[in-house]
């Protein structure tokens, strides 16, 4: 999964040692395929350092990694959590031996005759959360660590967003397990059926209302995963044991002091948590913490995401060349100037000349900036209110009374189009599904040919999207850092969800002659979760209630004669399941309501948008 | 050979009379005739006739007076055939080549010919042999507890338009409409639009129209409409003549229910034998099979030859039988392998049984609860509170599939109607090739349909008899529908790897009706109703691995017309509600079905 071409690694041979079986504490045997350096088909001898990376996900998957950190010149563990043995298994949000087993690992690798004592450990997703746990545990040998895209307390996010359940990837995750363990060939078979054509199997599609019900589905030929299923849907309570992962090491204050790296992307699952540990670790370790952000979503390579490029500098081969200076320079003590650069290293995007690339995507551009501080240093925030003429102003409204009311009928919800969630769709990914929501960057319009989506008309041309935009604007616009909304709203329901999403709007241009509505971030509150996951508190309809909602971070370059967009709704389906707006128990079928829902936007209820604005150069 | 004969009134009847002959000669001294009345056209019968004939009957197939050969049954209201049929037997009777003793029998509506004229004891008639006829039409399966029969009603109103048109042009649109209902009528793709007079392609065929709506208006099962001649025909049941009766039907058939209804009154009643069997069948009462399953070679009896004539040669001839098996024989479905056969068809399997009553000796009823977890149990919920509520949208209704009517669609039937729902035991799910569905997923994907089931079943259970079904239910609309459904759910195995849902028995409760057709009583939004819903008869065997499955909804369309659920007039546009329809289970109020299960012989 990469776009350049490797280093090149010529210094030397590989021999790997497969099966071989490291014991954990408690005698249970954790497989390990070996990687070391050879010559003429021989280890050499002498002391390496180590690198380790733990998998739920099979370990033969990351073979190419270990021949190619054998090349140069380091012993690469690939090793499976214990309860998987090759198995794709990731029982997600409780890896619950993964801070033990990777202590465990990291000690015994520290101790083998091949080893110089120096262990780092990589991870990219689930992998990187299980490095995240043996950081967490402390054991004497890791002395580097380079995590990809792994978040932190995966209840809190992204299995909900602010009590919302993040059904389509969930749904996804669960029948690639079922499938995965299935035992009976018959079953398998129509697992995978299920998951390569899921609106065949699911009404949900099509009655975005109906939610799983255990017994009732083809889920229910994996009785395991049908149950993991419900109980994340079921289970919003941040307080609920369920939540509670012994081995995740979720408890970033115990980390201990390496040099760590964090990789992820704008549209990656997971930029928040990573800008989170950042600031959590970078004051209180005195070795190096590093963050890059890249544009990519959750496969973190490539220029492109979604429907747009972002330039030939966008990718900076994540996997291979910066690892490797990573571990280069950590455990070898070899300058490559990764840990004396800039804390953060992210990509501002924007700045292309927005036509079409001969992939057909639009070309946004881009460019690498750095800064210690997230947001950047003379960032300034500033609001953007909306207005009751549909504008985004920088002005607050004089009326005494104004709102905007819309219908939000869970049966036809706003379809997915782009965000910060993996985007499974792409051409190259193996286990590519089409009924997925496309994600990443892409022009906000349906697309008929998903199974959730009704025609393929621009969703701002729904009467249940709310859209304030600016005029074209006057002169470039630099954002650089968090977005946070700030709305008054109210509903005729006991619960719903409100949705806010940032678009940079493209002005037309031959290639796209109706201009181009480029998602930047976006975020849900289910209503009754507005106070946090912890105190469920239904709203009294017809009270306006004041909502701070932060929309994930990004960066971006609005251009001149480009418009900056918000857009205002009530459902994000199916990345979010609809809310039924009946106040009842979530996850479950229950009656369905249309919610009349308002946003107020007066000189007393001055809904508005803080963005992280970047001093013009020379203002 | 044809006769022409006048009996009291000024009609005159076409009537085809088959004599057994030998060499091309008629074969010397009288011997019993068999009657066959029809509203379908006499020469479809010949070859039936022929078969007996062959067997030494005299055979007289006969066309009811008001139709002469075309395809016209006003099922509901067979005026004449109470005294044309006594006039006919009569005449018969007194033919040389009759020895006094007519024999009658009828499929359907010449079923219903048959018992037409059982209350008047023409004194010739000795036997009958009746195949799924109904009894009191009106009251079932044109209605159903309030539900219009509306599938059945339209096809059967088209067929009848069509065969009776003069106009060709009128003809051939009616024909079309007969086939592809969907290109002309709104209600396949918006269920809550009712057929209005002159409003669709029926206006085509005014009579037929009106007759359509007739039956679509009136519920209220006191209206003159319902009675022949002033009165219902269970009424009539009372005064059947004291004859040999032979009852056949099927779980899958139009009128199983009522057949039990029949046999039940005459047993207790009557001195002469009476009969029941009770196939597996649908209304076609043939094959091995029904719907999309198959019960195995010795389902099919062949009622309309071994079993018709051996019971002819019993009471006509007294000829003794060796299959003398008893009062009912009815077919225990299951037990089969559960895979699928060479046609396609999943092999329940199942065997015949016999008992002296309904329920059979050793079925005792036993409550089978629905709980908040969805399961179905044999233990009553405990919780102060339980329910489910769910949203029944008039214009989005659950498709029908499977069930107790004529299975239209069967590849080899020859009015064979692709767009009707697919009758007798199909697999749960829905099949967008008909007008009706929009997809093809398991009705229990959706979240208007209520799941309950047991777990797996460790042992097998057999249940045998009158199911029924006890719900507590509110709505926050003045009038809905709830409709119960039992199945069997086969397990995953290679043929079919989501296993098979396969449908037993089902029922619709029009909530303005639940306590009977004659006084519709709205209900109170919010007010928790007991109901107690019949659910017909089945017999079944649910094999270890399987489970017991109950669903609950609020439609089952196009069989039955979707609720509006506005309370105002049925089968009228209305303001289309949606209704939340709340099911309870808890301690004071223990939803549940009652099984029919077999404690042992």
């Amino acid at each position: 999964m990469t776009s350049q071409p490797r280093p090149d690694a010529s210094a030397y041979d590989v021999v790997v040692e497969r099966g071989v079986r490291v014991p954990a504490r408690d005698g249970t045997p954790l497989l390990t395929d070996i990687f070391r350096p050879a010559r003429d088909g021989r280890a050499v001898e002498g002391r390496f350092p180590v690198l380790l990376c733990r998998t739920p996900y099979g370990r033969a998957r990351w073979s190419e990694d270990g021949v190619f950190f054998a090349r140069h010149g380091y012993v690469m563990a690939l090793q499976d959590w214990r309860q998987t043995q090759g198995n794709y298994d990731m029982s997600l949000y409780k890896p619950r031996f993964e801070d033990t087993d990777g202590y465990d690992a990291v000690e015994w690798l520290a101790a083998q005759p091949w080893s110089n004592g120096r262990v780092g450990a990589w991870g990219h997703s689930a992998n990187g959360q299980a490095v995240q746990s043996i950081l967490a545990a402390a054991p004497p040998g890791l002395a580097s660590a380079f995590v990809i895209d792994s978040g932190l307390d995966y209840g809190a996010y992204p299995a909900r967003q602010n009590g919302a359940f993040g059904l389509a990837m969930r749904l996804r995750h669960c029948l690639k397990m079922a499938l995965q363990l299935a035992e009976e060939p018959h079953v398998r078979k129509v697992l995978e059926d299920a998951y390569a054509d899921a609106p065949k199997y699911f009404a949900l599609f099509r009655r975005p209302q109906a939610a799983i019900v255990k017994g009732t589905t083809v889920l229910a030929l994996s009785p395991h995963w049908e149950e993991r299923y419900i109980r994340i849907a079921t289970t919003a309570d941040l307080d609920d044991p369920f939540w509670k992962v012994s081995g995740a090491g979720d408890d970033i204050d115990r980390w201990m002091d390496v040099p760590v790296c964090f990789v992820t992307g704008w549209y990656g699952n997971h930029a928040s948590a990573n800008f989170q540990k950042y600031r959590a670790l970078s004051p209180r370790l005195k070795s190096p913490v590093r963050l890059v952000v890249g544009h990519w979503d959750h496969t973190l390579d490539t220029t492109h995401t979604g429907g747009v490029d972002f330039g030939p500098a966008s990718d900076i081969d994540m996997f291979w060349k910066q690892r490797l200076r990573w571990f280069d320079e950590t455990l070898r003590g070899i300058d490559g100037g990764e840990t004396t650069g800039p804390g953060i290293r992210y990509f501002l995007m924007g700045g292309g000349d927005g036509r079409v690339n001969a992939d057909g995507r639009m070309r946004h551009g881009g460019r690498w900036e750095g800064a210690d501080t997230w947001p950047p240093p003379g960032v300034r925030a500033v609001p953007f209110y909306l207005r009751a003429d549909g504008t985004l102003a920088a002005d607050p409204p004089a009326a005494e009374h104004s709102a905007t009311t819309f219908t939000y009928d869970p049966r036809d919800p706003v379809p997915t189009v782009g965000g910060n969630f993996m985007e499974f769709t792409r051409p190259d990914f193996a286990s590519r599904v089409d009924w997925m929501p496309e994600g990443g960057a892409r022009d906000q319009r349906a697309n008929a040919k998903k199974p959730h989506c009704r025609d393929s008309l621009p969703l701002a041309t729904r009467e249940d999207v709310l859209v304030f935009q600016t005029p074209p604007l006057g002169a470039d616009l630099t954002v650089a850092g968090e977005l946070l909304a700030r709305l008054w709203v109210s509903s005729t329901a006991p619960d719903t969800d409100f949705t806010v999403k940032l678009v940079d709007v493209h002005p037309p241009n031959p290639d796209f002659p109706e201009g181009f509505a480029m998602n930047l971030q976006d975020a849900v509150v289910r209503m009754r979760y507005r106070n946090g996951r912890r105190t469920p508190d239904l709203i009294e309809p017809g009270t306006v209630y004041e909502l701070e909602l932060p929309i994930h971070s990004t960066a971006n370059l609005f251009r001149k004669g480009h418009r900056i967009r918000l857009d205002i709704s009530s459902s994000n389906f199916p990345r979010i399941d609809v809310n039924l707006n009946n106040g009842g128990p979530l996850g479950v079928p229950g009656p369905v309501r249309t919610a009349d829902n308002t946003v107020h936007h007066d000189r007393h209820r001055p809904s508005h948008i803080v963005l992280p604005v970047v001093a013009a150069a020379g203002a | 050979m044809a006769g022409r004969h006048s009996p009291r009134f000024d009609v005159v009847v076409e009537t085809g009379i088959g004599i057994p002959a030998r060499d091309g000669r008629l074969l010397d001294g009288p011997r019993p005739v068999l009657l066959c009345r029809t509203p379908y056209g006499m020469a479809r019968w010949r070859h039936e006739a022929r078969q007996l004939a062959e067997h030494g009957y005299a055979v007289a197939l006969q066309d009811w007076r008001q139709t002469q050969g075309a395809y016209d049954h006003d099922q509901w209201r067979p005026r004449f055939e109470a005294t044309d049929g006594y006039d006919s037997i009569e005449w018969l009777a007194a033919r040389p080549w009759c020895d006094g003793r007519v024999g009658m029998w009828g499929h359907s509506a010449m079923g219903q010919a048959v018992q037409a004229v059982m209350p008047l004891h023409p004194p010739a008639l000795a036997s009958v042999f009746i195949i799924d006829a109904g009894l009191d039409y009106g009251a079932y399966p044109t209605r159903q507890n309030g539900g219009f029969g509306q599938a059945f009603q339209l096809r059967h109103t088209m067929l009848m338009a069509e065969a009776l048109a003069r106009d060709p042009v009128a003809k051939r649109t009616l024909r079309d409409a007969y086939l592809h209902p969907e290109r002309y009528l709104a209600v396949f793709s918006r269920p809550q639009a009712p057929i209005v007079r002159g409003r669709s392609v029926l206006a085509l065929s005014p009579e037929f129209e009106g007759r359509y709506l007739r039956t679509a208006l009136t519920a209220n099962l006191d209206d003159p409409f319902w009675k022949d001649g002033g009165e219902a025909e269970a009424d009539r049941l009372t005064r059947w003549k004291d004859i040999p009766v032979c009852m056949v039907t099927g779980w899958y058939a139009n009128h199983m229910t009522a057949n039990i209804t029949k046999f039940r009154y005459l047993a207790a009643h009557r001195d002469s034998p009476v009969e029941l069997i009770i196939g597996h069948w649908d209304h076609h009462m043939d094959g091995s099979w029904a719907g999309a399953v198959e019960f195995g070679a010795e389902a099919d009896i062949d009622i309309f030859s071994t079993i018709r004539l051996e019971w002819f040669d019993r009471t006509l001839r007294a000829e003794a039988s060796a299959a003398d098996a008893g009062a009912i024989r009815y077919f225990r479905m299951g037990g089969g392998t559960g895979r699928r056969d060479a046609n396609g068809r999943l092999v329940h399997g199942g065997a015949w049984r016999s008992a002296g009553s309904w329920p059979p000796r050793g079925s005792v009823p036993v409550p089978y609860h629905f709980h908040a977890d969805g399961s179905l149990r044999r233990e009553p919920p405990a919780e102060a509170e339980a329910s489910r509520t769910y949203s029944f949208d008039p214009r989005d209704p659950v498709p029908t599939v499977g069930g107790n009517f004529c299975d239209y669609t069967r590849p080899d039937y020859p009015s064979r109607v692709g767009w009707m729902a697919d009758g007798a035991a199909q697999d749960q799910r829905a099949n967008p090739a008909k007008p009706f569905c929009r997809d093809a997923l398991p009705l229990a994907t959706r979240e208007d349909v209520l799941v309950f089931q047991t777990p797996p079943l460790a042992e097998a259970i057999e249940v045998s008899g009158e199911l029924l079904a006890r719900l507590w239910v509110s709505s926050n609309a003045p009038d809905t529908d709830f409709t119960v459904k039992l199945v069997d759910v086969h397990p995953s195995t290679p043929d079919f790897p989501e296993g098979f849902a396969m449908n037993l028995q089902d029922a619709v409760v029009r909530m303005r009706h639940r306590n009977g057709r004659i006084l519709p009583e709205p209900i109170v939004p919010g007010q928790i109703c007991e109901v107690e819903l019949a659910v017909h008869s089945t017999s079944n065997l649910f094999l270890p691995g399987h489970r017991i499955r109950v669903d609950i909804s609020s439609s089952n369309f196009p069989r039955i017309d979707v609720n509006s659920n506005n309370g105002g007039p049925l089968g009228l546009p209305g303001p289309v509600r949606i209704a939340e329809n709340t099911l309870h289970f808890d301690a004071t109020r223990p939803s549940h079905v009652l099984l029919p299960v077999m404690v042992g012989d």
